[in-house]
Parts: structure tokens; sequence; C-alpha cells
């Protein structure tokens, strides 16, 4: 999975979790508190991309991401790790 | 308990109701009417092809309430779904969306305790074999108070909130607490919540293999299964439903203009010290004993009993003789239970609506199935409604764990 479809795959949960955002301006460089979603919210996102891709990244790692490009780096970096 | 407000000072001011019958008040009018049920083989994910027989809602859209008020009920169970949009009902009865109400002002009892049991057993089956991407939300609806900050998020609610648990007495031991935090000065309108109790195939399994859930006799025949206080009745029939209503100070009422739909005139709540299913005649008569006394009425002032009727043989032969045993041979009796099936945490509170709605259209709504009641002296409400003027009405609610409540409401 590259990174673009990464980036779709967090997009399309941001949305199932926040559905009164326009999908397709959801941007890379977005923050998803900026966006409007709580902690909660966003515990749910990754938690759900990751049951996707088969990954499981320590909560300390997935705390450090500022936006949504970064989460997409961690992925894409453990995906190819498994790789 | 001392307070300052003595009883006649509780209205009720708005109703709200979700059931297998009818969606909101003017259609569960209807729907008492013409005694209307929908029973058939319990459907729902959790619970489905196992024979249980039940009513279970129609289809319902919960959208709309979740856009008006700006919530996501994305992780919410299906209990507190259905809990969002009975209070909404009952909020706009009331007319809180229109004459304004400081939110401190306002408290919340959500009826019921382990009322989402579908909900946890569906998430435990789905993770079941990757727990480690366990939904985080689940960290929050396994609670039942879930319902309780759902719905102060929702409905903008910012005074005393909890949840109470009594099984089948829950809905009505939360109406007693609303009433309690409004004698006690702490707000000037209580919501109590029934919260629908949300059964898994376990609980159905449990309660089938105890006794207390029928039916063997009418397996076939689900819409004859439900049939309390008919010779032919061996159990309860469970039945998704949640109701809601709003209690005000009656001074409170009336300076925002808002007009009762009746009085909650006075309540008992007793224990039999007995962890059994068993029904106890002591148990339950002191609870409609301490109600008259509460209320300040005798025996012969009550013209209707919204009996705890569920369908138990045992349950059943019990409440009758409580009822004679407090002098309430002469009143019209009848179990809204037959029409709605055992809502069990929500009962209590779908009862008193119901009782509220007979008071105000003036008729008692048939028991369905109820054709050779074991005690023919009593006035049954049979398989017909009767017009009849209320007056005063108690509301039984007798649940596991020997916990009897009886409240009186009045015209």
């Amino acid at each position: 999975m590259n990174r673009n479809e990464i980036f779709k795959l967090i997009r399309n949960h941001t949305y199932e979790v926040a559905p009164y955002l326009n999908k397709e301006s959801i941007k890379l460089t977005d923050n998803l508190k900026d966006l409007g979603v709580d902690s909660m919210g966003r515990a749910e996102i990754v938690m759900m991309v990751m049951e996707e891709l088969t990954l499981n990244i320590s909560k300390i790692d997935l705390a450090k991401a500022n936006n949504i490009e970064e989460l997409v780096d961690l992925f894409s970096k453990n995906i190819n790790h498994i790789l | 308990m001392r307070s300052n407000l003595d009883l006649s000072q509780i209205k009720i001011t708005g109703m709200g109701i979700v059931s297998s019958t009818a969606f909101g008040i003017p259609a569960f009018t209807k729907a008492l009417l013409s005694g209307q049920t929908n029973f058939g083989y319990l459907k729902r994910t959790g619970r489905e092809n196992l024979g249980f027989i039940g009513a279970e809602l129609p289809n319902i859209n919960i959208d709309s309430v979740s856009l008006k008020y700006n919530i996501s009920f994305r992780n919410a169970s299906w209990s507190n779904k259905i809990a969002a949009v009975a209070v909404s009902e009952a909020w706009q009865d009331a007319k809180l969306d229109s004459i304004k109400v400081d939110p401190i002002r306002i408290g919340l009892v959500v009826g019921g305790s382990n009322f989402q049991q579908r909900h946890q057993q569906k998430t435990r089956q789905r993770y079941r074999s990757r727990p480690e991407f366990l939904t985080p939300s689940y960290g929050l609806s396994v609670w039942d108070t879930d319902l309780v900050g759902l719905l102060s998020q929702c409905f903008q609610i910012n005074g005393e909130g909890y949840s109470v648990g009594a099984a089948s007495a829950s809905g009505t031991v939360a109406l007693i607490h609303a009433a309690r935090q409004i004698m006690m000065e702490q707000v000037d309108v209580s919501i109590a919540i029934g919260a629908l109790c949300d059964v898994s195939a376990w609980e159905c399994q449990a309660l089938i293999n105890m006794g207390a859930m029928g039916s063997e006799r009418f397996a076939d025949a689900p819409d004859l299964a439900c049939r309390p206080f008919d010779r032919n009745h061996d159990g309860f029939i469970y039945g998704e439903g949640c109701g809601v209503l709003i209690l005000e100070k009656a001074e409170h009422a009336q300076k925002r203009g808002v007009t009762a739909h009746g009085n909650l005139s006075g309540w008992g709540l007793t224990l039999d010290g007995n962890r059994n299913p068993n029904p106890s005649i002591i148990g339950e008569k002191r609870a409609m004993n301490n109600a008259l006394q509460m209320a300040k009425i005798e025996p012969e002032q009550i013209n209707y009993v919204n009996t705890h009727g569920t369908g138990s043989p045992l349950g059943d032969t019990t409440e009758i003789s409580a009822l004679k045993s407090v002098g309430l041979s002469h009143c019209f009796l009848n179990a809204t239970k037959s029409l709605t099936g055992h809502c069990l945490t929500a009962s209590g509170i779908v009862e008193a609506i119901a009782t509220l709605i007979q008071i105000e259209f003036n008729f008692c709504h048939a028991t369905r199935n109820l054709i050779n009641p074991i005690d023919p002296s009593l006035q049954w409400v049979k398989e017909t409604s009767i017009s009849v003027e209320i007056r005063h009405a108690i509301s039984n609610s007798f649940a596991f764990g020997g916990i009897n409540a009886a409240i009186i409401i009045s015209k």
C-alpha cells in the first residue's frame, strides 16, 4: 500500500468519525484537532486504520504525529518494516 | 426527607416514547386505543434465529435527532440512540426548546443498569480474534452512564445527573429520583428515562432457564405468548422500548406557560429482603400502601391500576393477592406489557406514560390474550378497551431482588 492509499484510508475514516467534514477537502497537512476531531475521535480513526493495515503501533509513537502527513509517514514506515 | 415542596408541586410536563407498537406519544395513544401489538421472533443481531419470542422496534430513523442537536451517535449503543430520540420528543413536548430553562436547573436520571448487553456482546464478538484493535470508544460506551453523558451533551443539561438500577423497576425508581431532585430544590426540571433494555441471547437464555421468560406453550404462535393474568400464561415476553417523562415544579411550569399531563402524587419503594426472583405479597402491599399514604389518598379513591402484570404465573397471582389486601378490588385492571412486551428497565416509565394517556383520554386499554382470568372476580379490562374517567391511578413495578415500586398518578 503506497502513501497515497494510506492517506485515503485515513481520510475515509476521518470522514466516518466526523461526517460534518467535506471529505474531499481533507488535506495531508491538516491536523485532526484543527478539523474539530477530539482525542477520542483521533484514537478511533487511528485504531480503524491500524485494523485495516494489521499494524499495531505503540501509543507513544502515535502521539508524536502532529498532522495527517506524519500519521501517513508512521503507518508507511511500519508497513515497509513488516515487508 | 425534609423538603420545602409538597407532592402536589410535582407536575409531569413532557412525555416521549419509542415502543415496539409506536414511535411518539400520538401514535402510542392510537396503539393503546386499538390494542396494537408487534410480537414475533427476535431478529436483532446477537439474539437472532434462536426462537426467542418478543417485540422489537420497527425500523426507525435517528438521523433527524442527530442532525438537530448536532451530535454524532456513531459509537452510541442502540439503547442510547433510542433514548436520545425519546428525550427529543419529551423535550419538545415540555417546550424546553422554545421556552428555555437555565441548564444548571435541569436534572437527569437514567433508569436501568446493565441495559446494553447486546451492544457489549456484539463488540466482543467482533474483536474476539483481534482484541488489540478493539474500538477505543468501547471504553466509554460500556458504561450505562454513557447515556447520562450523551443526553447531557445533546440537550445541554447541567444539573444533577446519574443512573439508577432496580431491574424491572428501574424506570419507576428513576421517576422517583427525578421527583426527589425537584423536592430537594436541586433543580426545577428533571428528566426521567426508562432506558431500552437491549438483551443479548445470553440474558434471554438465562431468563428462560430460570423459568421467568416464556413461552414454551406458544412457541409456534408468538402473538399468543404474552398473556398476563390469563390461565394460559407461562412467563413474561420481552419487548424493546424506551420512555421519558419530564417532571417540573408546578410554579415553574406555570411561569413557563406549560400545561401538565398529570401529577405524581406519591410513591412507595420497598425491599423484601430476598435476593431471589420470587415476589412477595407483603412487599408489594407495603409499596402500594406507602404510596397511598404519601399521596394522602384512600384505596377507594383509586379508579385504575396499571398492573406490573408480566404473565409470570407466580408474579400474576402474587400481585392479585397484594391488590386485594390493599383494598383495590374495585379498580379497573389491565397490563400494558400485553401490548408492548416487558420493557424491563424501561417498563416503569413506559407504563407511567400509558397511565397518563389513559387518564388524559378517559379509557382503559385492552389486555391482549386475557381471555380466562386467573381470578374472574376482579374488574379486568380484557381484550376490548373501555371508556372510563380516571382520577387517581396506581402503576406497579416489581423487580428481581425483591424490589417493589408503586406510584400514584393523578389527573
